[in-house]
């Protein structure tokens, strides 16, 4: 399963602390994406889990990893986003590696997305844990 | 497109737990003779994989109903394959009244 360059792209990455642990990714969200002909006919949603496997994968871009989605602490979705009323969001991710007792490295991931320049209008927010897979 | 590399992605369980809990909540509506309404999620939370199943595995998933007040169910979710839990987690889904 890999979204990008089929339901997503990326513009641009960027880190604003110069910090690669905090990215800032600039996505344009592709319309004639199948997954829309079934959600919903007519009238076009993103579902949910394609928000968390777009995140997954820019996560993985920033660490230079593969990960498996090992743990949702919270993933709240606030506003209905579509493809053709929302193109162009921001989505802003932080990550800390850290250990686990067990199952040693994980990364700690925080992320939001919102429509481009409106901060205020925020589509969804994410804890959670990834798991490197190597 | 919820697959890779053999393996149902963590996405695609997720997706396969709110169509299980939409499923049975569109089924218990018509039982009643009531409208089916449109769902969305709302919230996942404590969400915990322990494995992917496999491409050709059953998932099994077993919804449970938590609470149900103003339009915001309250659900618990578990994925078994082969009797051991592959995933599990709770769900906030919201229901639009037509």
């Amino acid at each position: 399963m890999k979204l990008q360059d089929s339901y997503f792209t990326i513009r641009k990455i960027s880190y604003p602390n110069s910090d690669t642990r905090h990215g800032r990714f600039k996505i344009n969200l592709l319309a004639d994406h199948p997954v829309y002909e079934g959600h919903f006919p007519g009238e076009p949603v993103c579902p949910g889990v394609c928000s968390l496997q777009m995140v997954k994968e820019c996560a993985q871009i920033m660490a230079h990893e593969k990960f498996l989605i090992s743990y949702i602490k919270q993933y709240r979705l606030l506003e209905v986003m579509a493809p053709q009323k929302n193109p162009e969001l921001m989505v802003e991710i932080h990550l800390e590696q850290g250990e686990k007792e067990g199952t040693g490295i994980i990364y700690k991931m925080k992320a939001s997305g919102c429509a481009l320049g409106k901060p205020e209008m925020k589509f969804f927010e994410i804890s959670a844990e990834l798991s490197p897979v190597r | 497109m919820f697959c890779h590399h053999g393996h149902i992605a963590e996405a695609g369980i997720i997706e396969h737990m709110a169509q299980s809990a939409s499923a049975m909540a569109g089924y218990n509506c018509r039982e009643a003779g009531k409208p089916v309404p449109v769902g969305f999620i709302g919230e996942v939370k404590k969400f915990t994989l322990n494995f992917l199943p496999k491409i050709e595995e059953t998932m099994e998933t077993t919804i449970k109903v938590v609470s149900e007040a103003m339009g915001i169910t309250l659900i618990n979710a578990t994925t078994h394959v082969d009797g051991q839990v592959a995933a599990s987690c709770q769900m906030k889904i919201f229901i639009r009244e037509e």
